[in-house]
């Protein structure tokens, strides 16, 4: 599980700098309009100054209107640069968006695939959520930063014009405010990290024993999960208190940064304007830009860095980890085989090297055509002996054989298409019927799907569908029976020669279980069928029987007379 | 339990914080009114001339509000954390008292969610409370004020806004649709992705993962073509806003510019005005705040949806009697889920320290059995007595101890294997562990561990059957009168089972057994075997006398346990 402390807050930010690479032309457009938006705040002050001086102070409401006719048009330039600036924004923070959805999506399959790696909801939530939540945080980090950097320099040149002494103070100020960001900048991340990191470690514990919620109560546990959980509860609200202290602390030196200006402009107005050094327009003027844009630039700019700054670095940072790329390499195998032969040779497996070994020196051979059932008691490993001979898992020991040919060897594609398995948890897309009808066979002939489909008893099914040109919208609203179905209809049209059927009718009918299982033997290809029913068994050419890491092999009349284990599997019930 | 709503609880379990924020939010509003005024009236002190105290007063309540801003934004922390903290404890104490009911009724990922973060966003009920006032009051205190310095520039505001409220909302309405499209392109790749990673074993057996990304990021592409014109919408907002809003600036502060030439107010009113403007037009931008409330109410019922679900109640009678096994009654128990009867009529009795027997085809309700004998489920009729009493009058702390369960798939808590074993009772010895180990047949794999009993549970990869028997000696070391094994040995052979048993025997010391048997050769060990069918007992007796009805023999069948599951092909799961 990936925790905070895991995550690179600075690589998160090379990530999006990576992502936005290719969007130089639309960041320079963005600034260039961005600098057309923040022109009005450079004469707004002076504007409202001059509306006063000359116009409304003298009596002269014409001239004063005039000049506020006039920051009035230069308000709509400002306006068509803002309105300018959102296509190379929107290019911007979509094309980035899009870019992380696609690195994601495309790491977390591939390394699910490849790495075997378990891939959950969370990666789906880095895929799209979390994207959400970047590209919007990143919109409004433009946004802001955009205009409130321009119009902070705009209204200080304004300033300086006006008053000189005020512009120097909103300088101090500014700089103030910058300097507390910087000071308090390490202080604040390791606190907000500390929080962040609290709850992850309580949702974590919560998960885990909620999970074990009914294990709990039913240990008279809750005493002691209760306060596990409790003492993580705690941490983090001592955490997250930490934070507010420090942001009320921020706060209050970041308003007075930002009215100090006003202050000092108040204090010496009186003297200045007896001495005819500020006329009472410049006073209001040189106010306009401290209260119109100096404080509340000020703050946005705060607020931005201190919180969307943080919250960005830690998603991007959680992105980058979701979106790590596969380690897998793919080796440059030429083999090919065929035929229906299938082969364990002193094969074991165990899922750790401390742990109980699933299969202990297993050997096994399947002959072309045959019909293999294996059955076990649940969790005797039958899944993973599924894995092995499809070779999809790899032996720590020993070699699986497919016609002849060690699995390992063998050319990815070639043996996809040669050697199928089939497991229980049936996968069936949105999408048209046929593609996923011809998913293991894209060359297959609309006569060849269609008898498929009849092969496995899919007709009412396919028809309800719209036939084989239908589609399939919400997979989800198919019963577990009906997407098996779907699933065996593609395995059978398909080319293999060998068919691993891994429970893969256990939602059928036992009935049309028993002609699925018909049909596919039919085809005269090798099947291995692990059970769901043991009436499968019954049908079987041999039976193995897989318990305690190995496996007994025989035909259901020797396992019944042999093995105790079998005859209670299969209800057969002698004396005690 | 309460029955106020969790929104309340947590503004008043922010207690003083609460009331610290609210009275903030206040000194901050009214400092923020009247900043404008005194600074109008310090300009003009100062056109005048004239140092005058209004300088200082503005100073003054500048640091004012300054300090009660920060002071407002420490109360709007505390006040959240205390009330976050006190709704996760009433959380976390009402869940381990939830019976069988109400853990099946959340699902695990579901209640961690209501435990962290519906809490958290109930909590901020004091911080959304005060972020909607606070701006309303100073946008109202604007409005008012432009009235109060001179009813035209009032008048002129209250005409132009209506205008370009009218604009905004035409925009909106015609984004949301375009924003929920969008909405939805996103949740197909979530849900491809999903269904992708859930048919994951199929992706790797067919070699088609390369497919299945360019599948899963189709629509990825259209919400892209989607968002750009959202944008271009936004774009067309912002463009007439930009047009709007300066229109109704400037005619306002045109006609206060008429009002100074005319003599009715004086240019530090002026300054004013422009300050009052501003706060009025945040009115505008008052869109968000209908959603902020809503889902903090949401969010406060579903964590009140946690609280109200009833727990088991305890009784306040002690456990009875002294032996090592507990006697258990059923007499003409009856379970219900919502009038349909699982269980009717269920009478038998076990003796102390003997082992008993549940045998039925799936779905007959032997879950809900073992759940009755152990207290988790009261019964909606009839009773189920200890030694003769009433479990429904034991006390739940007693009854806990004395009552234990094992499963089918056990899941481990606590620290390393033997912390998870003794799990709730630290009491239990090292020896009592080791020698549970033993009879569960996890002493082998167990050694193998790479610290043995002391190596962390998390990140341990164990086979179903390993964790079948850790589960198993965790029931077994707890020194429990009446253990419940529910399917617990599913995953070993018949002979091992048997061997299990055997030492399990010597582990228990006595105790009571209440088993699920799904093979023919554990109902045969069993001293009592209570054959459940359609919603009642069938029979009751040994495994071999039992034998005699033809319809207990085929619960262990073959083909008719495949009639079973003749429902679930056609039902959609």
């Amino acid at each position: 599980m990936t925790t905070v402390e895991d995550i690179r807050i600075d690589s998160g930010w090379r990530l999006a700098a990576d992502s936005v690479r290719g969007q130089r032309g639309a960041f320079a457009r963005l600034l260039a309009w961005s600098f057309l938006q923040s022109v009005p705040v450079l004469f707004s002050g002076a504007l409202v100054a001059q509306a006063l001086d000359r116009g409304f102070l003298r009596g002269d409401f014409g001239t004063g209107a005039l000049l506020l006719g006039t920051y009035a048009a230069l308000v709509v330039i400002g306006g068509f640069g803002a309105r300018q600036a959102m296509e190379p924004l929107a290019t911007i923070v979509e094309s980035m968006r899009f870019d992380l959805i696609t690195r994601t999506v495309t790491a977390s399959l591939r390394r699910a695939v490849h790495d075997e790696e378990r891939v959950d909801g969370r990666n789906v939530e880095a895929a799209t959520k979390h994207t959400d939540t970047l590209r919007m945080l990143v919109s409004q980090l433009l946004v802001v930063l955009r205009t409130a950097v321009f119009s902070l320099v705009f209204a200080i040149a304004g300033l300086f014009f006006l008053a000189p002494i005020v512009a120097w103070t909103a300088v101090a100020g500014s700089v103030l405010v910058a300097f507390v960001i910087v000071v308090t900048a390490r202080g604040w991340q390791r606190r907000v990290r500390e929080s962040l990191l609290a709850e992850e470690r309580l949702s974590a514990n919560a998960a885990n024993t909620l999970l074990g919620l009914r294990d709990v109560i039913a240990c008279g546990a809750a005493e002691r999960a209760e306060r596990d959980l409790s003492a993580d509860v705690d941490t983090h609200a001592r955490a997250a208190l930490l934070v507010g202290r420090l942001v009320a602390g921020r706060v209050a030196i970041i308003s007075i940064g930002g009215r100090l200006p006003l202050a000092v402009l108040l204090l010496a107005a009186p003297a200045a304007v007896a001495g005819g050094g500020l006329t009472p327009g410049e006073l209001l003027g040189a106010a306009t830009y401290l209260i119109g844009t100096l404080d509340p630039m000020l703050r946005s700019i705060v607020r931005l860095i201190g919180e969307i700054g943080l919250q960005l670095g830690v998603l991007f940072g959680r992105i980058l980890e979701y979106s790590r790329p596969s380690t897998w390499v793919p080796p440059e195998l030429t083999a090919t085989s065929a035929g229906g032969a299938l082969a364990l040779r002193g094969v074991s497996f165990g899922y750790s090297a401390s742990s109980e070994r699933v299969l202990d020196r297993v050997d096994l051979d399947v002959e072309p055509g045959e019909r293999l059932v294996v059955v076990g008691p649940s969790g005797a490993g039958k899944s993973t002996m599924a894995n092995l001979l499809a070779g999809l898992d790899r032996p720590q020991q020993g070699e699986v054989l497919f016609g002849g040919t060690d699995v390992g060897s063998l050319e990815e594609t070639a043996l996809r298409r040669r050697l199928t398995l089939l497991p229980q948890e049936a996968y069936v897309f949105s999408g048209s019927v046929r593609e996923n009808l011809a998913y293991l066979n894209p060359d297959a002939t609309d006569a060849e799907l269609e008898s498929a489909v009849g092969a496995v008893g899919a007709d009412e099914l396919i028809a309800a569908r719209g036939g084989i040109d239908g589609r399939i919208d919400a997979p989800n609203e198919l019963s577990e029976g009906q997407k098996q179905l779907i699933t065996l209809a593609r395995a059978y049209a398909c080319p293999a020669d060998v068919v691993v059927l891994d429970e893969a009718t256990c939602h059928l009918h036992p009935e049309r279980e028993r002609q699925v299982e018909e049909a596919f033997a039919a085809t005269g290809r090798t099947l291995v069928i692990i059970a769901h029913r043991m009436s499968s068994a019954m049908r079987a050419d041999r039976v193995a029987l897989l318990h305690e890491g190995t496996l007994s092999v025989g035909t259901h009349e020797e396992l019944r007379d042999e093995s105790p284990l079998y005859a209670d599997l299969i209800g057969y019930w002698n004396e005690v | 339990m309460s029955t106020r709503s969790p929104s309340t609880d947590a503004l008043r379990a922010g207690g003083a914080s609460t009331v610290l924020l609210v009275l903030f939010g206040i000194i901050q509003t009214l400092t923020t009114m009247a900043v404008p005024a005194l600074l109008g009236a310090a300009v003009n002190a100062a056109i005048h001339a004239d140092g005058g105290s209004a300088v200082v007063l503005v100073i003054v309540l500048m640091v004012v509000s300054a300090v009660a801003e920060s002071l407002g934004e420490l109360a709007s922390y505390s006040a959240r954390v205390r009330a976050m903290r006190k709704l996760r404890a009433d959380t976390l104490s009402h869940l381990f008292t939830f019976g069988f009911r109400g853990q099946r009724r959340f699902n695990q990922g579901d209640l961690v969610n209501r435990l962290t973060d519906s809490t958290d966003q109930t909590a901020q009920a004091a911080a959304v409370v005060t972020s909607i006032f606070v701006p309303a009051l100073t946008s109202l205190g604007g409005l008012v004020a432009l009235f109060v310095v001179d009813p035209f520039i009032g008048l002129t505001f209250l005409v132009s806004v209506p205008l370009v409220w009218l604009r905004l909302r035409a925009h909106f309405r015609k984004l949301i649709p375009m924003s929920i499209t969008a909405a939805g392109k996103q949740a197909d790749v979530a849900t491809g992705l999903l269904d992708a990673l859930r048919g994951m074993r199929t992706i790797r057996a067919s070699g088609t993962v390369e497919r299945e990304i360019t599948r899963v990021l189709s629509p990825a592409r259209s919400l892209r073509t989607l968002a750009m014109g959202i944008w271009r919408r936004q774009r067309t907002v912002a463009w007439e806003t930009t047009l709007l809003l300066p229109v109704l600036e400037i005619a306002v502060l045109a006609v206060a510019g008429y009002c100074l030439t005319a003599g009715r107010i004086s240019p530090g009113e002026l300054l004013a005005v422009s300050s009052y403007l501003t706060y009025a037009l945040g009115i505008l931008q008052q869109a968000n705040t209908v959603k902020d409330i809503s889902e903090m109410r949401a969010a406060g019922e579903r964590v009140r949806a946690v609280l109200d679900e009833p727990g088991i109640e305890s009784g306040t009678r002690p456990v009875p009697g002294e032996s090592a096994g507990i006697t258990i009654g059923f007499h003409g128990v009856g379970s219900a889920v919502e009038d349909r009867w699982i269980l009717r009529d269920i009478t038998f009795e076990v003796p102390a320290g003997r082992t008993v027997a549940l045998v039925g085809e799936s779905g007959v309700g032997k879950t809900t059995l073992t759940a009755l004998a152990g207290g988790l489920l009261s019964p909606d009729e009839g009773r189920i007595t200890f030694d003769g009493v009433p479990v429904s009058e034991l006390r739940s702390d007693e009854l806990r101890k004395a009552v234990t369960y094992a499963y089918e798939r056990p899941v481990l808590l606590g620290t390393t294997v033997a912390d998870s074993l003794r799990y709730g009772d630290e009491s239990i010895s090292d020896a009592r562990i080791a020698d549970a180990l033993r009879s569960s047949g996890a002493e082998e794999f167990v050694a193998r561990l790479p610290k043995r009993a002391d190596t962390e549970v998390a990140g341990l990869r164990l086979s179903g059957g390993e964790m079948q028997r850790l589960g198993l000696a965790r029931a077994a070391c707890r020194g429990a009168r009446l253990v419940v094994l529910d399917d617990a040995l599913s995953s070993v052979d018949t002979a091992t089972e048997a061997a299990i048993s055997a030492a399990l025997q010597d582990t228990l010391r006595g105790a009571t057994r209440l088993m699920i048997a799904h093979r023919a050769s554990t109902a045969s060990r069993a001293d009592l075997v209570v054959w459940l069918h359609r919603g009642g007992v069938g029979g009751i007796g040994t495994h071999r006398s039992l034998l005699a009805n033809p319809e207990y023999g085929r619960v262990f069948a073959v083909e008719e346990s495949a009639a079973t599951d003749l429902a679930s092909e056609g039902s959609a799961s």
